[in-house]
């Protein structure tokens, strides 16, 4: 569960962040929607712990991650594109990452290629890579570790039709597992199918708050 | 970890205007003293390992030298700070990302020596103990010049960069030599252990700088 109070975030004179206040809960969707630059990335990278917010706190399964100078646990992102090495191929870049924490097999993350139809391209340097490609790669860096928080800011940026159907449905299926899933998109469209709430944000505020009742 | 300190290397590879700025640097200074009598002088002058020569030419080398340093120390410790921070520190805790960043540098910096050694040797056609040991001397001076800059980042951004330059020509304004080699040796690895400690609270506090740019 992710708790914002008095959100307000300065970069010098302009107030990037203004006054957001919002509670995000497991088991759903939330959609934030809005200009390109009206402040949904660095909402995002403040969720993450990423930037220490001017006023307020953000508090994730009850820690204030600021208060306590800490990132939030069992969260994965992603954030602006995707950029893994590139010198080494997609399947080596996951394994890494993947080696971290060393919670997944490799036979996870192949399942998770083969799902994104990423299997012919697994030993192809990142480099070469399509901007879909990338972000596919991006989106399993995600999934892979099987978080309790997902947040994803542009997903279905490069994707063709079948990827992002097929995203959305792995979002469903996520929510279904009690998580707490959090997207940006200035596709409004994007978000109406998915999302059970919906924030509208504008020059770092947050200016509407939509319930949908299904 | 490995993940870590291979998207550094990587990313420290990827940066080749700056590298062929500095190899160009490094071979026009070998032309210039290749051809002085004292070959272990003009191996020290390569790897920025003396203050013996006060030659115009050597000073800008100097600091163009130090400007790289300090240019790939700053780039190694913040860029994935503006590029996919999550993919990272979502995964790895503060202390850790610190002690990576200090075993990147140190690799960057053995690649940076290596180089400058084969140029030497290929100038000189030579490889001996005197010139395994310079290297060594070079490499830990640079990588103490390095952590003093990065506890210099943490707390005074802007300023950061001209005062590790002054602690960088301070022996060369006072022409200081100091004989005990073991004594500056231990010197130079408790400036790193201090700034690696002080580092590994602050590094949070340079995401939040970072972001602000």
């Amino acid at each position: 569960m992710i708790k914002v109070k008095n959100l307000t975030k300065k970069i010098g004179n302009e107030e990037v962040l203004k006054d957001i206040n919002i509670n995000l809960n497991c088991g759903k969707i939330y959609g934030f929607v809005g200009r390109n630059g009206s402040g949904k990335s660095i909402l995002f990278k403040t969720l993450c712990g990423f930037i220490t917010p001017t006023e307020g706190e953000v508090k994730v399964n009850n820690i204030d991650i600021y208060k306590e100078n800490t990132f939030p646990d069992s969260t994965r992102a992603l954030i602006e594109k995707p950029n893994f090495i590139d010198d080494i191929s997609g399947l080596e870049n996951l394994k890494l990452l993947a080696k971290i924490q060393n919670t997944i097999t490799e036979e996870e993350i192949l399942k998770y290629l083969d799902l994104f139809e990423l299997t012919k391209y697994k030993d192809k340097a990142f480099k070469k890579y399509s901007l879909g490609m990338k972000q596919k790669l991006g989106i399993i860096q995600v999934l892979m570790e099987d978080p309790k928080i997902i947040i994803l800011d542009e997903p279905f940026n490069g994707l063709e039709e079948q990827s992002v159907n097929l995203l959305r449905n792995i979002l469903l299926e996520e929510k279904k597992k009690n998580k707490l899933i959090v997207i940006a998109s200035h596709i409004k469209e994007d978000i109406d199918i998915l999302a059970d709430e919906i924030y509208r944000i504008d020059g770092g505020k947050i200016i509407d708050h939509i319930i949908k009742e299904h | 970890m490995i993940y870590c300190i291979k998207r550094d290397i990587s990313n420290f590879i990827n940066k080749k205007i700056i590298n062929i700025i500095i190899l160009v640097a490094t071979i026009i200074i070998s032309l210039y003293y290749n051809n002085i009598h004292d070959k272990n002088l003009y191996i020290n002058i390569v790897l920025n390992n003396t203050n013996e020569i006060n030659n115009f030419l050597y000073i800008i080398y100097k600091l163009i030298y130090i400007g790289y340093l300090m240019y790939i120390t700053y780039y190694i410790y913040t860029y994935d700070i503006k590029n996919n921070p999550e993919f990272i520190f979502l995964r790895i805790s503060k202390k850790k990302r610190a002690f990576t960043k200090y075993i990147s540098l140190l690799l960057i910096n053995i690649i940076i020596h290596i180089t400058n050694t084969i140029i030497c040797v290929l100038f000189t056609k030579e490889l001996n103990l005197y010139i395994i040991t310079s290297i060594l001397s070079a490499m830990l001076y640079h990588i103490t010049i390095q952590s003093i800059f990065c506890t210099l980042l943490n707390y005074i951004k802007q300023y950061s960069i001209l005062l590790t330059l002054i602690i960088y020509i301070i022996p060369i304004i006072l022409s200081i030599t100091i004989s005990n080699k073991i004594y500056i040796i231990c010197i130079e690895f408790i400036i790193i252990l201090i700034s690696y400690i002080i580092n590994k609270n602050k590094i949070l506090k340079l995401i939040e700088k970072e972001s602000n740019v």
